[in-house]
């Protein structure tokens, strides 16, 4: 351990700053900003010298993950259409930066975001970022008003045991830790003598910066250094008024939020709550974000992603104006994901316990107090005993560092074919490599880009095995899809993908097979069903159910009257309207479940409709004998990014995207009730 | 602000919001703090948190009304009915401050008389709340040891506006509860400079600084600047746009206002505006007003001007410029100096000072201020008559401005109630804002992020209603009225009582202002009765 005079702090800054952008906490004590430290001193920023400060008033997330940053640029003219990865196009990039003066529970937060970002589905805009910024931590000797952090386990100062695999630079999220060590003489904004701060390193990094300053340290030759810090921590932890005691055994507190999942408090908060998304502006942990086309032209522009907040409206709402998260709902998972699913995930807190959420917010919703009053209510024993514990288990995608992670490869239109009301199917080739030299097909759904407008997720319905040009079934809906319907062929599009955990194959061989479609339903299932029957002496009975409002509402018309032909295939339409081009049953699936007479026990299904209707046909499709376990669905919900990222389509602790969009029921049914 | 500028002389908010956060007890009436002025709202929240009691007068359950302790779930229009009953109760009970009314206030004895019919019993005939309730409200309000009065446009947009405003004038001096930090009475301006421009005498009757268009002070006061000058009252805005019908008015300039979208009964506003001879807008954005001008002339954003906006507690602030104006753009003061001149005016201002320098020489209670000043203050709340004034952030402490305070008469009458529903069209439409959207969101659907949290007009229907007409959330809906008619998507909701509906004026393409009318309109102000309007709801086939 080493230790330097505060006195000298001023100097070390100067020397750094030869060499690094050095940012220092300024401004005044109720809005401390980080700003550039300048050799000439100016108003504020005294605070840093006599640690006058007792937090940032924002996170420094900012650093690493921009608020407003682009993702690719595209260009185009008649013959040619590019999209190219740049991930640093503005330039903002000036160097290595030092973070001088973040708190602990901000140096967990960053921990935290090279967990999220750098972990599976490597996010390249922020390592880009993250690769130039050095922190140095400053342990907190007092805690301000809403500071909970030793609840959390996150202050007040730093841990330095927690480990870190995924951090390429700090990860810890500090490369050097300062603790202050003040004479009993000290008077704020004036340093003694006796002043000092203990120091630290927490990545070789950290240990770079030092060396550079070295004739300014003293080795902690008493061996003090410990004792002291133990002792500067006891005080810290003293002078807290808050606490989440709760937060202090997470399987308790999961608990104890299972238990309260539908309390009439969320609506009583709700009704308060001015959508303002300031909580999740100010949050360490927040890392959501959308994207948004920005066209310089007809012929270029870019893709930008921004900060996004899962506390506005639009969050979750599609383009049919149905929203799955009812405001109640937005308002608690906010404080489940922070509390449950981010630690249920990803092993680490998702609070850090720095209480800037509910001292921003103008309507007053504090969720530490209400955490507290839910834990007086209900009894730890209460708890432990009578709510069950709900075991997530997380199969983790490891894929490798993607440069194109979000950066649509450019496919030409080579077919457009009408297949029903509003729906197109397309048929794409990449322009400038063939299908087959791509990595395995392995994957659910592709985001689909159309320049300048957006993209969207669309099922993959051809087999893996597909050599020249992949097909799409594309109803228009929204935005996006509306775009896409105005395309022509020999027009370029994006694709991005495959994503997410496609559905199985090997565990439905030797089985019965029953596939309910609805609509476009049968897109997503497609894929298997063809592979299915192609290889049908390895199955039982293979039943497909169509259902639509109408037959011209239908999809693959062909494939079906095709398949209805082959023996041990049988097609079933099922339609609101009667129609005279197939012989129909007029009314619901459900009708026709109990007359197909398959083998119930041996039985696997496929359903894909909207949640309402998967639970309507699953719960009549156990009654008949089938285990939810062989229920099989796709849901489909607001998928943004395709990688775990955007948070757009997280239910509980789940990305659909790369833990689905294909679950079991039995998985379904585990999810909180959001999709 | 006629209201309260004959009660106490000055019609601007008594005290300064910081000082809600202080306040014991604090009374919204018709006000959606939570949605429209939420940093408001943030003091509120906080002055509740500490224990303080919110009340909170609205038929719609908005957020502010969620927290309060006592919502009084009022009947549209009669809010005056219900601010009497308060006063009757106080008076009853003797609650009322006898020794401020005896120090700082006169005409108490007809005050007094006028209200001993105003019952509890009477107001809940009228308002629909309880007599308990109206009772415990005013032993609320009259016993807490700072109240305050916040309100907005649900009390403003109404026949008895001008009424209420005074009748809530006279509960704050009955109880004493004025002149004093966190107290008084707070009229929130809809816009972030109302206050400054009515300082700057925006307004029908007034000059700069309040002083009466037409006097001998206004001739003395502003001839050494300005010269000649036409030295006589203005019309009001409604009685603008009707001259614009009936010819009396040939030519306007429409500064940073958008009446095709923003006033009553679009229909004959767009009859009037297409009438004109000449029209000029002077905007930001072509608004659906400016595609009307024949001449447009584009104006810098408040980034792209230097100058200060005076907001609803009288801070006059700074407004610094950020960035340069967008290319063909100006700023507001160079555009009007520019056309001074040109009309063969004097206007010699080389900048934005040179003008707040004119204006400190005639508004006395800017006098003591300077740019310099306003700067390192962060704001300075007016009056600040000299430079080593500190502001008054809290009117009328020592004495009012017009001197005693006056206890002005309101009566309350059913015909004062506006329009009503009937046979024909029985649904009772309240308009109003979103948290999301400014105004005729000629800005804010500018913003993707703004945008994207309410991109269309949506019917607040009752699910009762709704169940009745046969409609379900998110379905297309036309809404008629006497005026004309257009169409909404449905949000089914609680927040509005059976029988009314509510829907935000910010959307050109479904705009409220179609189905509203001006026939019905506060006879001092010539404020029309916005908040009621009687429609006609079906499904859009």
């Amino acid at each position: 351990m080493f230790k330097f005079r505060a006195s000298d702090l001023p100097q070390i800054l100067s020397l750094w700053s030869s060499r690094y952008a050095v940012f220092v906490p300024s401004g005044t004590p109720d809005n401390v900003q980080l700003r550039l430290w300048r050799q000439s001193k100016q108003e504020g920023e005294r605070l840093i010298e006599s640690d006058e400060y007792i937090n940032l008033a924002m996170s420094p997330k900012s650093f690493v993950f921009s608020e407003r940053e682009s993702l690719f640029r595209w260009e185009s003219n008649e013959k040619l259409c590019e999209a190219i990865s740049d991930p640093f196009p503005d330039a903002s990039h000036d160097g290595d930066k030092i973070l001088f003066g973040v708190r602990p529970c901000d140096c967990y937060g960053l921990g935290y975001m090279d967990r999220f970002f750098l972990g599976e589905h490597h996010d390249i805009n922020y390592h880009m970022r993250r690769q130039h910024v050095f922190v140095v931590a400053v342990n907190c000797l007092q805690a301000g008003k809403g500071c909970f952090c030793h609840s959390m386990g996150t202050g007040p100062f730093a841990a330095i045991t927690q480990h870190n695999a995924f951090g390429t630079t700090a990860g810890k999220g500090y490369d050097l830790l300062l603790t202050p060590d003040y004479a009993p003489e000290h008077v704020a904004g004036k340093n003694t003598e006796n002043d000092w701060y203990w120091v630290e390193a927490g990545s070789d990094r950290g240990k770079a910066l030092l060396s550079q300053v070295a004739h300014m340290l003293f080795r902690d030759l008493e061996f003090t250094g410990l004792e002291r810090k133990e002792a500067l921590l006891r005080h810290s932890r003293s002078t807290f008024s808050h606490s989440l005691e709760a937060a202090r055994q997470p399987e308790l507190l999961a608990r104890m939020l299972s238990a309260h999942y539908n309390d009439p408090c969320w609506d009583t908060l709700a009704e308060r709550c001015i959508d303002c998304t300031g909580c999740t502006r100010v949050c360490p942990t927040c890392t959501c974000f959308t994207t948004e086309e920005e066209k310089d032209s007809e012929h270029s522009g870019m893709r930008v992603r921004v900060w996004d907040s899962c506390q506005s409206r639009g969050f979750t709402r599609n383009a049919g104006w149905h929203n799955p998260r009812s405001k109640t709902a937005s308002l608690r998972y906010r404080i489940f994901d922070k509390l449950q699913y981010i630690e249920e995930r990803f092993g680490m807190k998702g609070c850090v316990g720095c209480g800037r959420c509910f001292t921003v917010c103008p309507a007053a919703i504090n969720f530490v107090d209400v955490i507290n009053d839910m834990a007086q209510r209900m009894p730890v024993a209460e708890v432990m005993q009578n709510v069950p514990h709900r075991d997530v288990h997380y199969e983790r995608d490891e894929r490798l560092f993607d440069p194109q992670l979000y950066t649509p490869l450019v496919a030409e239109i080579i077919d457009i074919h009408e297949e029903a009301r509003n729906i197109n199917r397309y048929t794409v080739r990449y322009r400038d490599r063939p299908n087959q030299g791509r990595p395995a097909l392995r994957g659910q759904f592709f985001m689909l880009t159309v320049f300048g407008v957006g993209e969207v997720a669309i099922s993959v319905p051809f087999s893996d095995r597909v050599k020249d040009g992949f097909t799409f079934y594309v109803k228009k809906a929204g935005k996006v899809t509306s775009a896409m319907h105005k395309l022509k062929v020999g027009d370029m599009m994006g694709l991005r993908g495959p994503f997410g955990v496609p559905l199985p194959y090997d565990s439905l061989i030797g089985r019965d097979l029953l596939v309910v479609g609805s609509g476009v339903g049968h897109a997503p299932v497609r894929a298997t069903l063809v592979r299915a029957i192609e290889n049908k002496q390895h199955f039982g009975r293979i039943a497909i159910m169509a259902s639509a409002t109408s037959y011209d509402g239908l999809i693959l018309k062909d494939d079906l009257k095709e398949w209805a032909q082959i023996d041990g295939v049988e097609v079933h339409y099922c339609l609101s309207k009667p129609t005279d081009a197939v012989q129909a049953h007029v009314g619901y699936i459900n009708d026709l479940l109990p007359g197909l007479g398959l083998d119930w026990g041996k039985t696997s299904a496929i359903v894909c409709a909207s949640a309402r209707r998967i639970k309507a046909v699953a719960r009549d499709l156990m009654q008949l004998g089938m285990k939810p376990a062989d229920i099989y669905t796709a849901l489909e919900t607001n998928m943004h990014c395709g990688v775990g990222k955007c948070g757009h389509c997280k239910v509980g602790g789940h990305y659909m995207c790369v833990d689905g969009p294909v679950f079991t029921y039995e998985e379904m049914m585990q999810l909180p009730p959001e999709f | 602000m006629a209201g309260l500028a004959t009660a106490y002389g000055s019609g601007a908010a008594t005290n300064s919001i910081e000082g809600i956060r202080e306040s014991d007890v604090i009374f919204v009436l018709g006000s959606n703090t939570s949605a429209q002025h939420p940093l408001v709202y943030a003091r509120i929240t906080a002055a509740h948190a500490r224990g303080a009691k919110l009340i909170v007068a609205d038929p719609r359950i908005t957020p502010v009304a969620a927290l309060a302790d006592k919502h009084l779930r009022i009947k549209t229009g009669t809010n005056l009915a219900l601010v009497n009953a308060l006063m009757h109760v106080i008076l009853a009970e003797g609650l009322h401050n006898e020794a401020f009314i005896a120090e700082r206030t006169e005409n108490f004895a007809a005050l007094q008389e006028s209200l001993a019919q105003c019952t509890p019993e009477w107001a809940e005939g009228i308002t629909g709340i309880g007599a308990e309730d109206i009772r415990q409200t005013a032993r609320l309000y009259a016993t807490g040891s700072s109240s305050v009065i916040i309100y907005c446009m649900g009390v403003t947009q109404h026949v008895t506006g001008t009424r209420t405003c005074a009748a809530l004038a006279n509960l704050t001096m009955l109880c004493g509860m004025v002149g004093r930090p966190s107290t008084g009475l707070m009229p929130l301006r809809g816009q972030n400079n109302v206050q400054g421009s009515c300082d700057m005498g925006a307004l029908p009757e007034t000059l700069p600084g309040y002083v009466a268009a037409g006097t001998a002070l206004a001739e003395q006061r502003f001839a050494p600047l300005w010269g000649n000058f036409a030295n006589t009252k203005g019309r009001k805005l409604t009685e603008i746009m009707a001259g614009m019908v009936d010819g009396s008015i040939r030519a306007a300039w429409v500064m940073g206002e958008n009446p095709a979208q923003s006033d009553p009964d679009a229909a004959s506003v767009m009859e009037g505006l297409g009438k004109l001879d000449f029209l000029v807008v002077q905007d930001l954005f072509l608004t659906p007003t400016a595609r009307m001008a024949h001449v447009v002339l584009p104006a810098a954003s408040y980034l792209e001007k230097q100058g200060t906006f005076t907001n609803t507690e009288r801070r006059v602030q700074m407004v610094n410029e950020v960035l340069p104006p967008v290319e063909g753009s100006r700023a507001d003061w160079q555009i009007l100096r520019d056309a001074i001149r040109a009309l063969g005016g004097q206007a010699d201002y080389t900048c934005p000072e040179d003008i707040f320098e004119e204006i400190k020489k005639v508004v006395p209670s800017y006098a003591g201020m300077s740019y310099a000043r306003i700067a390192q203050a962060q704001g300075l709340c007016w009056p600040c008559p000299t430079p080593d004034h500190p502001g008054t952030p809290v009117l009328h402490s020592t004495s009012f401005t017009r001197g005693l305070g006056l206890f002005t008469v309101n009566t309350f009458t059913l015909d004062d109630m506006g329009e009503q529903p009937c046979a024909d069209y029985p649904y009772l439409l309240i308009t109003g804002r979103e948290s999301h959207q400014y105004h005729t969101g000629t800005m804010t659907r500018r913003s993707w992020a703004l945008d994207r949290e309410f991109p269309e007009a949506f019917l607040d229907v009752h699910p009762d209603d709704a169940l009745a007409l046969k409609i379900k959330e998110n379905w297309m809906v036309t809404i008629r009225s006497r005026r004309g008619s257009i169409t909404a998507r449905v949000r089914i909701s609680k927040s509005v009582q059976p029988g009314t509906v509510f829907l935000p004026f910010h959307y050109a393409e479904s705009s409220a202002n179609v189905l509203t009318g001006h026939h019905y309109c506060d006879p001092v102000a010539g404020i029309p009765a916005l908040k009621m309007t009687a429609v006609a709801i079906e499904e859009k086939k």
